[in-house]
């Protein structure tokens, strides 16, 4: 079942209520940032852009989940990362990007659907840009 | 059912032909159904607003109330309807990557006729080229596709004005 809200999230158990856990959440940021500056080294070719891509999208997700756990929850899927950003810290900007990605990463990961260099690297810069924007949420 | 199944039978033939005047014996024969429902569903839909009757030379027609506000709010339902049943965009951001998509002039404002081109803009920077006669067939109507990476390269103010004023049917159109 794919949850339409972020109260469908937390009634459907895919977003846990949990008290505030500071010490996983700088520990995700370590992993984020580490995986962001190991990726940034990388330069990108037409070979290798939808597996850096890939690595952009997982430190995105690890500095939600890290968000999430200085919020207090633990998020089970990725629809209701989107929701988290949405709808609990009402980043709606956030939201469009990441389930932008969030959408070509599943076509690559779980259908086996390559971007096109040119998306692929648009999409690289959108994660960028969220990275950025993510600077500024409490 | 079978009456909904009609008379929406009848309506969407309208709504793809709007220009057509047809008989009630002609609807009977282009759409397959029964002459005594065919009557009756067109003086229902002639109350609605979304036919008209036009009498030439003695003889009744039905056409396309285009000028009705009924017509054109269904109309433009029927389109979007359409753009998303014919697979055409399900097909594009497959293939595109989900990109913003937005069917923007007259096919998005419930005003085309038979030979009117259904605009669509594609926001992406793929540079990958998009045969659409498929769904070209499916929706009878030709379709003429705008690819941008952004609307702020768009050098044709009336162009841009016209695709933010359209309908995004994928994804999101950032203007400012």
């Amino acid at each position: 079942m794919k949850p339409s809200d972020w109260e469908e999230c937390i009634e459907n158990n895919f977003a846990i209520k949990r008290s505030k856990n500071k010490k996983k959440a700088e520990s995700l940021k370590k992993i984020a940032h580490g995986r962001l500056s190991f990726i940034g080294k990388i330069s990108i070719t037409r070979e290798n852009a939808n597996y850096v891509f890939e690595d952009y999208y997982s430190s995105i997700s690890e500095l939600i989940h890290a968000l999430a756990y200085t919020k207090g929850f633990k998020i089970l899927n990725h629809v209701c990362l989107g929701f988290f950003l949405r709808e609990f810290i009402k980043r709606e900007d956030l939201y469009r990007l990441f389930d932008d990605l969030r959408y070509k990463r599943n076509a690559l990961v779980y259908y086996g659907e390559e971007m096109d260099f040119d998306v692929c690297m648009d999409a690289i810069e959108k994660s960028k840009k969220i990275n950025k924007r993510a600077g500024s949420t409490p | 059912m079978v009456r909904k199944n009609i008379k929406q039978k009848i309506k969407e033939y309208f709504f793809v032909n709007p220009t057509a005047k047809l008989r009630v014996r002609r609807i009977e024969k282009q759409l397959n159904l029964p002459l005594p429902s065919v009557i009756k569903y067109c003086k229902e839909l002639e109350k609605e607003g979304i036919l008209k009757r036009v009498e030439i030379g003695g003889v009744v027609f039905y056409t396309a109330n285009r000028a009705s506000e009924n017509f054109i709010i269904e109309k433009k339902l029927f389109n979007i309807y359409s753009l998303y049943n014919s697979g055409l965009v399900g097909f594009l951001r497959k293939e595109l990557g989900n990109p913003t998509i937005v069917v923007f002039g007259s096919y998005a404002s419930g005003e085309d006729i038979e030979k009117s081109d259904v605009d669509i803009y594609i926001e992406t920077p793929s540079k990958k080229s998009i045969n659409t006669e498929k769904y070209e067939k499916i929706i009878k109507r030709r379709i003429h596709i705008f690819v941008y990476k952004h609307i702020h390269e768009i050098g044709n103010k009336e162009l841009a004005n016209n695709i933010v004023n359209g309908v995004v049917l994928n994804g999101f159109l950032e203007v400012l």
